[in-house]
């Protein structure tokens, strides 16, 4: 017996008695926890077994009905039925050989206590129950052929009989579509000519036969898409006549490369879907099943599930990520291992099966490095990786289906849960920078040999992991010792000491999560007590002094009043430190991608920013990080020769200063290329010689749209797109971005931020009876101008002559059509706007101050008004209507145009 | 105030069923109404629509809105638009009184505030004291009544507050914005025309 028996052994009998102490009322946080112990068990049951994880599944599928309050579901015949499961799964374990009998009665014990249809059971009475029976293969489907084929040995004539049979059966059957028929049929050939001795290398037949069938499955989800080359019916003739095995060595490493992706596909389908142990169901169910939530999902659930999920990935990446730098950290691997595990188990619970399927090829592959088996490192840190990515998706996709859209299988996902399964084939398609050019068919022909020797499931093969271990070393450069997997005991040490810090670590910090819109709305009636309670102070009963005790009492709660603002302030602010993590997920990808080396040093994660921020933030940084390690850092030999270290350094910096939050990368790259770019821009005509400007100047250019002065386009960068992108971003953020560099040295980015989006700088100003906010960012100044510096184009266009330079006056009044305010020009003030696009004096009648305020919608009632950017609540309780001044020039100029062509029109009629 | 209102309003599957049913075939079912004031006319709202009642506030003026919209007001933090009713109908404005009420509405996921002349009480109306509207020829607009009801000899305007608040005003608003555009674009049409001439 194996030594995971005893344990499993334990985990049923716990388990039957939580069943049976159910009460049929019973609370449904216990039918959760048991939901999860099956789970858990479902995971751990060897996978020889799949009768008896259907017949976990169904327990499952019960618990869920129950905890549904499922009418149809009898509640103590199912208790009953599920104690007798668990019995029945001791005595699988046990290898009793009544065991098959047992599960079969056990299942339709629990199909009947389910109240379902008994026709539909797919347990059937007595011996004959055992589908995968060979003897039972009446009318089988390609499904269970092709899972028969990878059991039988080359040399069991009569099954390939019985197999061939079964597959001219199919090609004859008149549902089977022509171009399904023909490769099922060269198949059946295939064998045909094991059967009868032609061929030279059964073993290679028959994965040859493997590999039809499997196109043919395809063939059958998606016809039109099939259409076989004549290539390829060559080359099954080829083998099926007495092929010379040495004449064409290059096809056999091409097909056995083929034929590896189709076992693992088989094997993978073969251990995770259900389909396997039940013959009758055709794979396009599972995957149209697969592609909508569950019509019983509960909505409260699966958005606390896709918050989980989210923080689980997370934290799995980042542990990942560790843990390719530091191979030996144990407790790394076991959170990246928890983190899928978990993500299993409630997607299975929540009847996700895409995602459960998926996170366990995942867990698979993680449960091997857990285990000392293999190392994370190269392809299988790439794999990892992207199945956190994969994860993400998924569950993003789950998203998605809350909101109302379908939900959609991400692509390659099907190519990702075969790549899990047989890691090795990502080996050949991996980018693999560093892998000696000369050797790679050898080793993969050395793979074939041994792929052709072992007649059963591979994945679990000691030599192919060896194998693989050494291709893993070979793209890091870096030999791994095979010896140097930890003994058993001392990993069981590890394990222990694990446990204890994980306790350790848990009593840190608690938190609770709270929905975004409950925290807005509290930031919100914090603003509005401190205006209500600024209404107090300023009350004439208050201010008078005739009542001092009452004073004091209105001064203590305003104190109370402002630290509570300056708290829920706080609350919105997170640190960065999840933002510069993906980045050293990007500098990883990128290096690997580009083959340099790149370290990249993260200084102040701790710094709070907005929540709304992080967000926005994020793309310029994926930028502006691709940018220093594709273009700033130069390759290992170059750096070398130019007297640097080959692993250059990318630091991402960030602090606060002065109101803003600053954040800085710094790259000790070849910096930019003054000369270079000069050219450039005098090239596209945006200057007729650098001879006057500041390098600062210079290097603005590089943020032009369509701007790159890389000779060659890579997949990284290099269309010029992406800075433009940064400033885009960086000037929504209402920020400034800088640049500073060295020949030779590198160059930094400097990006200043304010702290909040939520609190707009702005002055408010007066027209008529009428109050308006101005943001103060894109105020330069404020002037009363004199009558000699007032300008009118054509009796109408007005301008003003500001610090030598004549610009547009717009007066606000007419604008916003506001009745009242001051007409004359010399009466009132200019307000100068100056930003990146417009320069404009607006005629105001005077400025009320300056106020931070926080920027609201208009309601969702009114829709986006044109010149308007929001509206915000003023000290006295009142709403500020906030401008837009991009788009209050837009009006301005539509309405003087109008204005003037008009006249102009009539003028020539008249 | 609004909270007492609504756990006195039938239950929320009645609900349902008006506002589907609100929809072209102008089909209804009773159920109580907030009655109010237009000049002499007494209108019913559906009461599972009304968020609250308050007495008028400080409106700020939104330009570039239409007419009907007479600015936004500061409700408890939140920024909500209000709508003048009398203007939406077609009415002239009259001057604010000390019974002038702002009632806060919340349909098809738009809070917005309107300005009515009057509250008058909750009524229930059943089903079968609902009629039609009558057919007023071309020149009355009774799109946005969804019936008339009769209580105690008198009748109650039903108002299909859904119609009142998005379908229009929406339109109004972009038909705003389309206006500027399309006048942009007319005065560079004769812009070239001029050019051509000259």
């Amino acid at each position: 017996m194996r030594q995971v028996d005893e344990e499993l052994l334990k985990r049923f009998q716990s388990a039957r008695t939580d069943i049976s102490a159910l009460d049929s009322d019973g609370d449904r946080d216990t039918i959760v926890k048991i939901g999860a112990a099956l789970e858990e068990m479902v995971s751990d049951i060897p996978e020889d077994m799949p009768e008896l994880i259907e017949l976990f599944n169904l327990c499952l599928e019960g618990l869920q009905a129950i905890y549904q309050k499922d009418s149809a579901a009898d509640f103590s015949r199912f208790t009953a039925a599920a104690a007798n499961a668990m019995v029945v799964a001791q005595h699988c374990l046990m290898d009793s050989p009544v065991a098959k009998a047992l599960i079969d009665e056990a299942g339709r014990a629990l199909w009947d206590a389910l109240g379902r249809e008994p026709e539909e059971c797919p347990y059937k009475n007595g011996s004959d129950a055992s589908h995968l029976d060979e003897n039972n293969l009446q009318k089988p489907s390609l499904d269970d052929i092709a899972v028969l084929l990878i059991q039988l040995e080359p040399t069991d004539i009569s099954g390939l009989a019985r197999i061939a049979e079964s597959l001219k059966d199919i090609a004859k059957q008149k549902s089977t579509v022509d171009s399904v028929g023909e490769i099922v049929d060269r198949a059946s050939c295939v064998i045909d000519s094991i059967v009868q001795g032609k061929a030279s290398d059964p073993a290679r037949a028959i994965t040859k036969a493997g590999m039809l069938i499997d196109k043919a499955q395809d063939a059958m989800e998606e016809p039109e898409l099939m259409a076989s080359t004549p290539d390829e019916a060559a080359e099954a003739k080829q083998i099926a006549s007495v092929a010379d095995e040495t004449e064409e060595t290059e096809h056999i490493v091409s097909t056995s490369d083929k034929t590896e992706k189709n076992k693992a596909e088989i094997a993978s389908e073969k251990t995770l879907e259900e389909e396997s142990s039940a013959p009758s169901s055709e794979p396009a169910e599972e995957i149209a099943k697969a592609d909508v939530l569950p019509a019983d999902a509960d909505q409260d659930l699966l958005t606390d599930y896709v918050a989980e999920c989210r923080e689980l990935i997370e934290g799995a990446e980042a542990a990942l990520l560790s843990l390719e730098a530091n191979s030996e950290d144990v407790e790394s691997v076991n959170t990246v291992f928890r983190a899928f595990h978990t993500v299993k188990g409630t997607s299975a619970f929540l009847g996700l099966n895409t995602i459960s399927k998926f996170a366990h090829s995942a867990e698979s592959l993680l449960s091997r490095v857990r285990d000392g088996e293999i190392c994370l490192s190269g392809v299988y840190a790439d794999l990892s990786l992207r199945s956190a990515d994969m994860l993400r998706e998924l569950v993003k996709s789950v998203e998605d289906a809350l909101g109302g859209k379908p939900m959609v299988k991400p692509d390659g996902y099907d190519e990702l849960i075969r790549l899990l399964a047989n890691p090795q084939v990502s080996n050949v398609s991996a980018p693999t920078p560093d892998i000696k050019a000369g050797k790679p068919g050898e080793s993969d022909e050395e793979e074939s040999h041994s792929q052709q020797q072992r007649d059963t499931k591979f994945v679990e093969e000691e030599t192919e992991e060896k194998e693989m271990e050494k291709a893993a070393a070979d793209v890091e450069q870096q030999p791994i010792d095979a010896e140097k997997k930890p003994a058993p005991a001392a990993a069981a040490r590890m394990t222990q000491t694990q446990r204890r810090q994980r306790t350790d670590t848990q009593k840190i910090e608690s938190s609770v999560r709270v929905r975004t819109g409950r925290l807005d709305h509290l930031i919100d009636m914090v603003g509005e007590l401190v205006i209500a309670q600024s209404m107090v102070v300023q009350d004439s009963t208050v201010v008078s002094g005739e009542f001092y005790d009452l004073q004091k009492k209105v001064v203590h709660a305003g104190k109370i009043v402002r630290d509570l603002q300056d708290l829920t302030m706080s609350m919105r602010m997170v640190p960065l430190k999840a933002t510069f993590q993906k980045m050293t997920r990007l500098v990883r990808d990128l290096a690997r991608k580009s083959g340099k080396k790149v370290n990249l040093i993260t200084v102040g994660e701790d710094t709070e920013i907005d929540r709304n921020m992080v967000d926005v933030l994020n793309d310029p940084l994926v930028h502006m990080v691709r940018n220093a390690v594709d273009h700033g850092i130069e390759l290992p030999e170059v750096r070398e020769k130019n007297g640097k270290p080959g692993e250059g350094t990318v630091q991402l910096t960030a602090f606060h200063s002065g109101g803003s939050v600053v954040v800085e990368i710094k790259d000790d790259g070849k910096g930019l290329n003054r000369k270079k770019i000069a050219e450039k821009a005098i090239s596209k005509g945006l200057i007729e010689s650098s001879q006057n400007m500041t390098d600062n100047e210079v290097f603005n250019f590089i943020f032009e749209a369509g701007f790159s002065t890389a000779e060659k386009i890579t997949d990284v960068s290099g269309r010029g797109v992406g800075l433009d992108v940064v400033r885009k971003g960086i000037e929504a953020l209402r920020g400034r971005i800088e640049i500073s560099s060295k020949p030779g040295k590198g160059c930094t980015f400097t990006m200043r931020m304010p702290l909040t989006m939520a609190i707009t700088d702005a002055m408010l100003v007066k027209v008529g009876s009428e109050r308006y906010l101005v943001p103060t960012m894109s105020i330069q100044t404020c002037f009363r101008p004199d009558e000699v510096a007032l300008f009118t184009i054509a009796g109408r266009g007005e301008m003003v002559m500001f610090r030598e330079k004549l610009i547009p006056v717009f007066r606000l009044n007419c604008l916003l059509g506001i009745e009242g305010g001051i007409e004359d020009l010399t009466k009132g003030l200019m307000v100068v706007i100056d930003d990146a696009n417009h320069h404009y004096a607006l005629f105001v009648d005077e400025l009320l101050g300056q106020q931070q305020v926080v920027a609201k919608s208009l309601g969702d009632g009114t829709g986006k008004i044109q010149g308007l950017a929001g509206g915000a609540i003023l000290g006295d309780g009142r709403v500020g209507i906030i401008l837009d001044i991009a788009e209050i020039a837009v009006i301005a100029r539509s309405v003087s145009v109008i204005g003037d062509e008009k006249e102009t029109v009539l003028a020539n009629a008249i | 105030m609004s909270t007492e209102i609504i756990e006195q309003a039938p239950g929320q599957a009645t609900n349902k069923q008006d506002s589907s049913a609100a929809t072209p075939g102008k089909s209804y079912t009773g159920g109580k109404f907030l009655t109010f004031f237009l000049g002499r006319e007494e209108y019913g709202l559906e009461i599972l629509k009304v968020q609250e009642i308050m007495g008028m506030l400080p409106v700020t003026l939104v330009p570039r809105t239409p007419k009907s919209i007479r600015g936004v007001i500061n409700l408890r933090g939140k920024i909500i638009p209000i709508m003048d009713i009398r203007l939406r109908f077609g009415m002239d404005s009259i001057a604010q009184t000390d019974e002038t009420c702002i009632i806060v509405v919340h349909a098809q996921n738009v809070e917005m505030g309107i300005i009515v002349d009057k509250v008058s009480e909750v009524l229930d109306i059943s089903t079968k004291d609902i009629e039609p509207t009558p057919a007023l020829g071309v020149d009355v607009d009774t799109d946005f009544i969804l019936g008339v009801g009769k209580s105690e000899g008198k009748v109650k305007l039903l108002l299909d507050i859904d119609k009142v608040l998005s379908s229009r005003e929406a339109v109004d608003i972009h038909a705003a914005a389309a206006a500027v555009a399309s006048q942009v674009n007319t005065a560079e049409e004769i812009k070239q025309d001029v050019g051509v001439a000259a």
